[in-house]
C-alpha cells in the first residue's frame, strides 16, 4: 500500500512473435499496461486478440515457436520490492516466481490436472513446491485450501482422481493449487468459460472473497463483458493484438470511447434489455493479417470510418485513466453507444407487438 | 386459449427419452437409466420463439432431437400439427421433415468438409424435389443472398470460411426445404460476441419475413431473451417454468429459476452489488434424481412436501400487489392475467408464498434493475 505509485505488475511495450512455415507474426502489437496491488484488471477480447498470449508471456509459458521480441515485464513483489523483469530471469528464477508470486488457472482444468495422480498428491505437490513441510503438515494444508474453495468433504476429494470429479470441481482444485504459494498475483484465462453460469457464479464469489482476504490482485482474461461488468476494477480492451481502449470499470461501461468498444457493448444481449432492442451487430470479421496493417485495425468494421483512419492511431488518454486508441473518440458523441444504451430501461408489456414491429436501424446507423 | 391453441404447429406431451447404462461388472444387476428428458410438455405456435433453457445434462439439447426424430423417444409423443410423428406414414415423415429442420452449435461439425457449398446447399432440395437440376443454382443463390453471404460463396469449400459465415451456410441449408420449424441448439455459442450478433439479427429478421417458429435452445440467457417470445426452463429432465420473456426474467418464480437468473453476470457494473441467490451445490445425476421435487435438495425453501410430491407444472397466481389492486377494484387492475394474455406456469409448491415472503428484497431488485 505503501508505494501506491509503483504498481505490482508492469507490462511494457511488449511484442511477441509467432514464427511458423509461413514467416513470422506479430500477435501483440507493443502493449503495456499495469496491475495494481490489490485490484483486478480485466483483459477483454475476442478470440484471436491475443489476451491469452500475454498472461503466456507474463508466465513464461510461451509455445516453443512464440518469443518476445520487445519490452519488458516487472513485477514488484513484496519479497522484491525493487522489481525484476520476468523476462529476463533464469529457469530457476521463474520457477521461483510461479506459483509464489503469481499463479494461473486455465480454462480446462481436466487438461491441467494429471490424470494418474490423486487430487491430495497434486494438491501436496503444489503446498511443497515452495515450503519446506513435512508431508503431514503439507496433507493437513492441502485439505484446508481444499475446503476454503468450497469442495465438499475435502478429506475424501484428496484420494479421489481428476475424472471423478465434476468441471466445477476440478476447476476448484485448480484454484486450490494456485493459491497454494500464496500468490500475490492470479492469472484467470477464461477460468469459468466453460462452466455452467450457477457454477460459475459461485466460483466467482469464491475468488472475489479470497482475493480480499489475502490482498492478492487479479487478472481476469476473458471474453465476456457481462463478467467484466461483474468482477475487474479496471478494465482494458484488446482488439487485433493491440489495446483499443483502458479505464476504470464503471468509466468504461458508462462512457465507452473506441467505436469497437461501443459495439462490443452493443452487441451483447442481456437479460433486462427493452424487447424492443435491437443488437448492433459489428459488421465483417476480425482482420486476419493484421499486422500488416498500418492504420486502425478496426477501420474496416467501424461505422465512423474516416480518410484519417489509415494512418498509425496512437492510444490517447482523454480522461485520466481513460486512454483509447482512436482519432475520433472525443469527437463522438458520449450518447452514442450503439443501439444498446438507449433500450435499456422501461420492460413494456405488449412483447409480441414489439417484436414484431422492430425496425431495422439502429441508433448509430442513423447517425 | 382457443385461438392459441389453433396456431399450435409442434406439441409435445409427455416426453421422456431413458438412456441405459451399460452394466460394467459380470453380474446381472437392476437395470439403470439415464433420465435425460423426463416427461417434457409444450406447444410451439406459429411464428413463435420458444427458448429453451436449462444448465448443460439437463435435457434441453435432447428435446431438441427427439423433435427432429434423431433419437426416439421413451415414451411420449410429438405432434405436429396435431398429428403424432409416430403414428404416420414414412412418406408422409419424409415430408414432415423437411418442415422441421434443425441449426447445430458447431459450424464446422455440420458442414461436410469435402463438398462445395453449392453441394451442400443444393442436395437437400434435389432429394426432396424442391429443386431440379435445372434451377438448383438459382435457388442456391436465392438462398446465400438471404443469409447475406455473397454469390461466389458456393463455389468454394466451407473451410474458406469465418465461424459466422459457415452458422450463416448452416442456416441457408435449413432453410433450403423451406421449412415452418427450426430447432435451433446453441447456434451462437460458438461464435464471437461481434459476430453473435449477427446471426441472431439474422434469425430474428427471417422469423419475420418467412413467419418460423424457432425452438431456441441455449444456456446464454441474454441471447435468450432477445430471441425469443416465451421461455421454459429446464431443470434435471423437466420443465420447471414457462413464461412470456418478459415475465419470466422480471418474475421468475420457482426458486431454480430466480438462481439461474440471479447467476448471469450482468453487463453492467453499476448492477454488480444486487442481490444475487446462487443455488448451492452441483446438478445432481440424471441416474440418480431427488425425490419429490428434483429442486428440494438445492432449495433453501424446500420443506416435506417437497421431498415426498413431486410438482407438476400448473398456472401461477398473479404477482401479490396484482391481486391486491384486483380485490381493491383498481381500474385496469389484474387485467394482464384475466385477458389470459400472460402466460405463467411454475412447478412449484410454494412460488408464491416464496414471492411473498422475499418479495422487499426482489422489489429493491426489481427497481434497480428496471
Amino acid at each position: 500500500m505503501e508505494q501506491k505509485s509503483e504498481p505490482l505488475l508492469e507490462v511494457k511495450d511488449l511484442e511477441l512473435i509467432f514464427s511458423s512455415d509461413f514467416g513470422d507474426r506479430t500477435v501483440t502489437d507493443h502493449i503495456s499496461f499495469h496491475v495494481n496491488a490489490g485490484e483486478t484488471l480485466g483483459i477483454v477480447g475476442e478470440s484471436g486478440c491475443g489476451k491469452s498470449v500475454t498472461s503466456l508471456a507474463i508466465m513464461g509459458l510461451l509455445a516453443r515457436n512464440g518469443r518476445v521480441n520487445a519490452g519488458s515485464i516487472v513485477l514488484r513483489s513484496r519479497r522484491k520490492p525493487e522489481g525484476k523483469d520476468l523476462l529476463r530471469l533464469t529457469r530457476r528464477e521463474l520457477d521461483e516466481v510461479r506459483g509464489r508470486d503469481i499463479s494461473m488457472i486455465f480454462q480446462d482444468a481436466l487438461a491441467s490436472l494429471n490424470p494418474v495422480f490423486s487430487i491430495g498428491n497434486q494438491v501436496v505437490e503444489a503446498v511443497c513446491a515452495h515450503q519446506t513441510m513435512d508431508r503431514r503438515e503439507a496433507a493437513a494444508r492441502a485439505e484446508e485450501l481444499l475446503r476454503r474453495v468450497g469442495l465438499p468433504d475435502p478429506e475424501a476429494a484428496m484420494r479421489k482422481y481428476p475424472f471423478q470429479l465434476s468441471g466445477g470441481m476440478r476447476q476448484r482444485v485448480m484454484i486450490a493449487m494456485a493459491l497454494a504459494g500464496k500468490p500475490e498475483l492470479l492469472i484467470a484465462d477464461e477460468a469459468t468459460t466453460a462452466l455452467d453460469v450457477t457454477i460459475q457464479a459461485q466460483i466467482m464469489r469464491m475468488i472475489r472473497d479470497i482475493r480480499r482476504e489475502m490482498q492478492m490482485s487479479m487478472l481476469l482474461i476473458t471474453h465476456d463483458i457481462g463478467l467484466i461488468a461483474e468482477m475487474s476494477d479496471r478494465v482494458i480492451v484488446m482488439y487485433a493484438g493491440q489495446i483499443v481502449e483502458e479505464a476504470d470499470v464503471y468509466e468504461l461501461f458508462r462512457n465507452p470511447l473506441h467505436p469497437y468498444t461501443r459495439l462490443l457493448i452493443a452487441a451483447t444481449p442481456g437479460m433486462y434489455d427493452a424487447p424492443d432492442r435491437k443488437l448492433a451487430a459489428i459488421p465483417g470479421t476480425v482482420p486476419e493479417n493484421y499486422t500488416d496493417i498500418i492504420g486502425c485495425r478496426f477501420a474496416d468494421r467501424c461505422p465512423y470510418v474516416t480518410t484519417e483512419c489509415v494512418k498509425p492511431q496512437e492510444n490517447r488518454e482523454f480522461s485520466p485513466g481513460h486512454s483509447a486508441r482512436c482519432h475520433l473518440a472525443a469527437q463522438i458523441p458520449a450518447a452514442d453507444t450503439g443501439a444498446g444504451a438507449a433500450g435499456q430501461t422501461q420492460p413494456t408489456e405488449g412483447v409480441f407487438a414489439a417484436r414484431a414491429s422492430h425496425q431495422g436501424a439502429s441508433a448509430w446507423r442513423d447517425s | 386459449m382457443s385461438s392459441s391453441e389453433k396456431n399450435v404447429l409442434l406439441s409435445v406431451k409427455e416426453l421422456k427419452k431413458y438412456y441405459p447404462v451399460p452394466n460394467p461388472s459380470l453380474r446381472p444387476q437392476p437395470k439403470r437409466f439415464v433420465r435425460a428428458v423426463d416427461g417434457v410438455s409444450f406447444a410451439l405456435r406459429e411464428g413463435e420463439t420458444l427458448g429453451l433453457v436449462g444448465e448443460s445434462g439437463c435435457g434441453k439439447s435432447t428435446v431438441g432431437r427427439l423433435l427432429v426424430g434423431i433419437e426416439q423417444p421413451t415414451e411420449g409423443t410429438v405432434e405436429y400439427r396435431g398429428r403424432s410423428l409416430a403414428d404416420r406414414k414414412s412418406c408422409e415423415r419424409k415430408h414432415i421433415r423437411t418442415e422441421l429442420q434443425m441449426i447445430f452449435q458447431d459450424p464446422y461439425a455440420a458442414l461436410n468438409p469435402r463438398k462445395h457449398v453449392y453441394d451442400i446447399l443444393s442436395a437437400p432440395m434435389l432429394y426432396h424435389g424442391l429443386a431440379d437440376r435445372s434451377n438448383a443454382g438459382q435457388k442456391v443463390d436465392e438462398l446465400l443472398e438471404q443469409v447475406g453471404l455473397p454469390k461466389n460463396a458456393k463455389e468454394r469449400y466451407p473451410h474458406e470460411f469465418s465461424g459466422g459465415q459457415r452458422q450463416r451456410i448452416v442456416i441457408a441449408k435449413a432453410l433450403s426445404l423451406n421449412p415452418k420449424v427450426i430447432i435451433c441448439d446453441e447456434p451462437v455459442s460458438a461464435l464471437d460476441n461481434s459476430i453473435q450478433a449477427q446471426v441472431l439479427n439474422l434469425l430474428r429478421d427471417l422469423q419475420r419475413e418467412r413467419g418460423l417458429s424457432y425452438l431456441y435452445i441455449a444456456h446464454g440467457l441474454g441471447t435468450v431473451h432477445y430471441v425469443s417470445h416465451r421461455v421454459a426452463v429446464m431443470y434435471l429432465g423437466r420443465i420447471v417454468e414457462v413464461a412470456d420473456v418478459e415475465e419470466i426474467f422480471r418474475r421468475p418464480l420457482h426458486p431454480y429459476a430466480q438462481m439461474l437468473i440471479s447467476s448471469v453476470p450482468v453487463a453492467d457494473p453499476t448492477k454488480r452489488d444486487r442481490p444475487v441467490v446462487i443455488p448451492p451445490g452441483e446438478v445432481p445425476s440424471a441416474m440418480d434424481i431427488p425425490s419429490g421435487c428434483r429442486f428440494h435438495d438445492r432449495c433453501p425453501y424446500a420443506d416435506d412436501r417437497c421431498r415426498r410430491e413431486e410438482p407438476e407444472l400448473r398456472a401461477a397466481l398473479p404477482a401479490q400487489a396484482e391481486a391486491d389492486a384486483v380485490a381493491a377494484g383498481q381500474r385496469g387492475a389484474g387485467e394482464r392475467f384475466a385477458a389470459g394474455a400472460v402466460l405463467h406456469e411454475t412447478a412449484c409448491w410454494h412460488a408464491e408464498q416464496i414471492e411473498a415472503k422475499t418479495m422487499g428484497q426482489t422489489a429493491a431488485e426489481r427497481s434497480a434493475e428496471w
